[in-house]
């Protein structure tokens, strides 16, 4: 057929061979129509499942199985839990045979085909790039820096809102709508991490002296280094003379108890020591920042 | 404790004389032959396909349309399609979170739409889907969805417990939560005069949840037109319902509230039953309770393999025998409406459907970040700022 067809002109032998391969359709007989052929994949069988492996095949390559029988058992690290088909049909390839492991979950492990459909010459295809969910272009998506997302100029609104770098505590907001200040930015802030406080707005305002107010910070005491002499060591000549002094006070006869000549002599070890004038004053708690920005830490 | 769960009555315990209600999709006989298939013609159902409770049983005869029925099996395989492909995208790692499929149950939603009309409204729980597309929405806003794409019902932001359309509330997370608030729409369609019925729909393992008693009552309280239905599918998660109900005849608990029980995998009973249900509270009955004796394959959600509390024999038999697309099939070709070729198409068209939509919505975006700010309150009402996940996270409207 083929020779016949080569002597011939080029353009009438593609009309004849088109032709002739019609015909040949026509005439010979038709192979299985196939049906789209379903890929199985592995599934995830548990959210946070990323791979396993196949325990065992429970159909065999052509076997045919209907909506709900167990295909095959996915061993995960978990479990062994059976998969289910979903629709009728028959086992077309097995791609992971008994035994596999490591597969990840989306990999291809069979290939389904329909009841009636020729599976004699199934292929592989190819491994196709999964589609990963398409990202919005990177135009739209507004990556918004996180320290400061107040400080983005807006226009002015008919309810006054002071906006600030650093949060602003509930009194100071307030105070700055009351005080109607226009750019809470101009206000130095004393509070921690550089917030702004009550006391600085006031300031601002005029209607307290400074940040502070009127809050004195107790001074320190410094404590007078006291001389303190040296004991000296004992020689031979001073541990004598402790001795006998010692021996000289047991010798002595035992002084007979003073009666107390005052009632007040009695009670007087019952009641509280007098308050000394000369006792050093106790320091103020310290309302340093430090010790505030100490306590704050975390907090906020 | 683990013993119990195993532990069955060797016999349900029915009494002697008790009806029972069968569940078979394929128990329908044809009155007379049909001579013209453009006509409605009559069936009867099977005696065992109702049973009532302080009120009348419908009539066992039926009127169905050629073309109604063709419409209804292509509704049910679409529905079924689509809980399939998202049974797939879930195992995929495509869909994340939630996921309650309705697999088996489609007579109920598919019947309940025919039944009703379109100014008619309906609330649920999360196994929505079928619903949420018969009651006005798309597959493919279904799927997006699920899936968290801006092209979603919700723009993505809600997954399969908020979706909504005008006349379809919901998509309800909270067990039993959904049935108040279906008291309330039939409220406000009564204080707007409209001659609607709501359907506030709730499980067996919601059925014994405090509110929806509450909501029994003021229903009968008021005379509102609500129509209360359980879709009985035996299992509250992993519940049987003998091991949660102490009066499983869920249609008996409405106390004054007549009800009705409904072979749920029959669609044409289904369609009929909701018929009935809608007539009688548009006339202002008062409210009616209705149970749909129904199943499910698949487990109560994509987490749960669904055979640790039942047995794979048990799910396969409910499968092969009592499958409502199977027994409409049946129905169409034993009466001559069409060829077992014609529903096949039928079939192919359905997953054509879904699977373009499934397309198509893979190829949607992630929402935007603008739009965590949006949609939490009216247009107009939005407080001066917002906070968001972080303490730096700030918007301002």
């Amino acid at each position: 057929m083929a020779t016949v067809l080569t002597m011939r002109p080029a353009r009438q032998s593609m009309t004849l061979a088109r032709s002739l391969s019609r015909a040949q359709r026509r005439a010979l007989h038709q192979t299985r129509v196939r049906y789209a052929i379903t890929k199985l994949e592995m599934p995830a069988m548990s959210p946070t499942m990323t791979e396993g492996g196949i325990a065992s095949w429970k159909k065999a390559e052509g076997e045919s199985f209907s909506a709900g029988d167990v295909l095959v058992e996915i061993e995960t690290d978990k479990a062994t839990i059976d998969v289910e088909a979903q629709d009728d049909g028959i086992l077309g390839k097995i791609i992971a045979p008994d035994g596999s492991k490591n597969v990840q979950v989306g990999r291809l492990i069979a290939l389904l085909a329909e009841e009636g459909d020729d599976i004699s010459n199934l292929e592989v295809p190819k491994e196709e790039s999964k589609s990963a969910p398409p990202q919005p272009e990177p135009e739209t998506r507004v990556t918004q820096p996180p320290a400061t997302p107040a400080s983005q100029p807006t226009a002015p609104k008919a309810s006054h809102h002071p906006k600030h770098s650093k949060h602003l505590l509930p009194s100071v907001m307030r105070l700055l709508i009351e005080g109607n200040v226009a750019d809470a930015e101009a206000i130095p802030g004393t509070g921690v991490r550089g917030m702004l406080t009550k006391g600085d707005v006031l300031a601002y305002l005029g209607r307290a002296s400074s940040p502070m107010g009127t809050f004195k910070e107790a001074k320190k005491e410094v404590p007078v280094p006291q001389k303190v002499e040296e004991p000296k060591p004992l020689d031979g000549a001073a541990i004598r003379q402790l001795i006998v002094s010692g021996l000289a006070a047991k010798l002595k006869p035992a002084l007979a108890p003073k009666t107390p000549e005052t009632f007040d002599a009695i009670i007087a070890d019952y009641l509280p020591l007098p308050s000394s004038p000369k006792a050093a004053p106790i320091p103020m708690p310290s309302m340093k920042h430090d010790s505030t920005a100490r306590y704050f830490d975390g907090l906020l | 404790m683990a013993s119990l769960a195993r532990f069955r009555p060797a016999a349900r315990r029915v009494p002697a004389f008790a009806r029972a209600i069968q569940t078979y999709a394929d128990t329908t006989q044809l009155q007379d032959t049909i001579e013209d298939q453009s006509k409605p013609f009559t069936v009867k159902l099977h005696e065992e396909s109702f049973r009532s409770y302080q009120c009348e049983t419908p009539s066992l005869e039926v009127e169905v349309k050629k073309d109604e029925l063709l419409k209804m099996y292509k509704d049910m395989q679409t529905m079924r399609r689509m809980e399939m492909a998202a049974d797939a995208l879930y195992k995929a790692k495509l869909i994340r979170g939630f996921c309650h499929l309705a697999i088996g149950q489609e007579a109920v939603s598919v019947g309940l739409e025919y039944g009703i009309k379109p100014e008619d409204r309906v609330i649920t729980a999360y196994r929505c889907h079928p619903f949420a597309v018969m009651r006005g929405g798309t597959i493919k806003g279904v799927i997006a969805e699920l899936l968290g794409r801006q092209a979603g019902m919700s723009h993505g932001k809600g997954g399969s417990m908020h979706i909504f359309t005008p006349s379809f509330f919901g998509g309800n997370g909270i067990v039993g939560a959904q049935v108040p608030i279906g008291a309330g729409i039939a409220f406000a369609q009564k204080y707007l005069g409209n001659k609607t019925a709501t359907f506030a729909l709730y499980g067996d393992g919601a059925s014994n949840q405090g509110q929806v008693f509450e909501a029994f009552n003021m229903a009968k309280l008021w005379d509102l037109p609500a129509v209360f239905v359980c879709e009985n599918n035996k299992y509250g998660m992993g519940t049987p319902a003998e091991r949660s109900s102490s009066n499983t005849e869920y249609f008996t608990r409405g106390d004054k509230i007549p009800g009705l029980q409904v072979n749920g995998m029959d669609i044409i009973a289904s369609r009929h039953a909701v018929q009935y249900a809608r007539k009688w509270v548009t006339e202002g009955n008062g409210p009616l309770l209705m149970e749909f004796v129904t199943y499910r394959y698949g487990g109560h959600s994509m987490s749960d393999p669904g055979t640790t509390y039942r047995t794979r024999e048990e799910v396969q038999r409910m499968r092969s025998t009592q499958d409502p697309i199977r027994g409409l099939q049946r129905y169409i070709e034993e009466w001559g409406l069409a060829t077992e070729q014609e529903l096949k198409q039928l079939d192919k068209d359905a997953k054509a459907e879904v699977d373009q939509a499934v397309e198509e919505a893979k190829q949607s975006p992630e929402p935007l970040i603008k739009d965590l700010w949006t949609d939490i309150y009216y247009k107009g009402t939005e407080p001066p700022f917002m906070r968001g996940r972080e303490r730096e996270e700030v918007h301002h409207y």
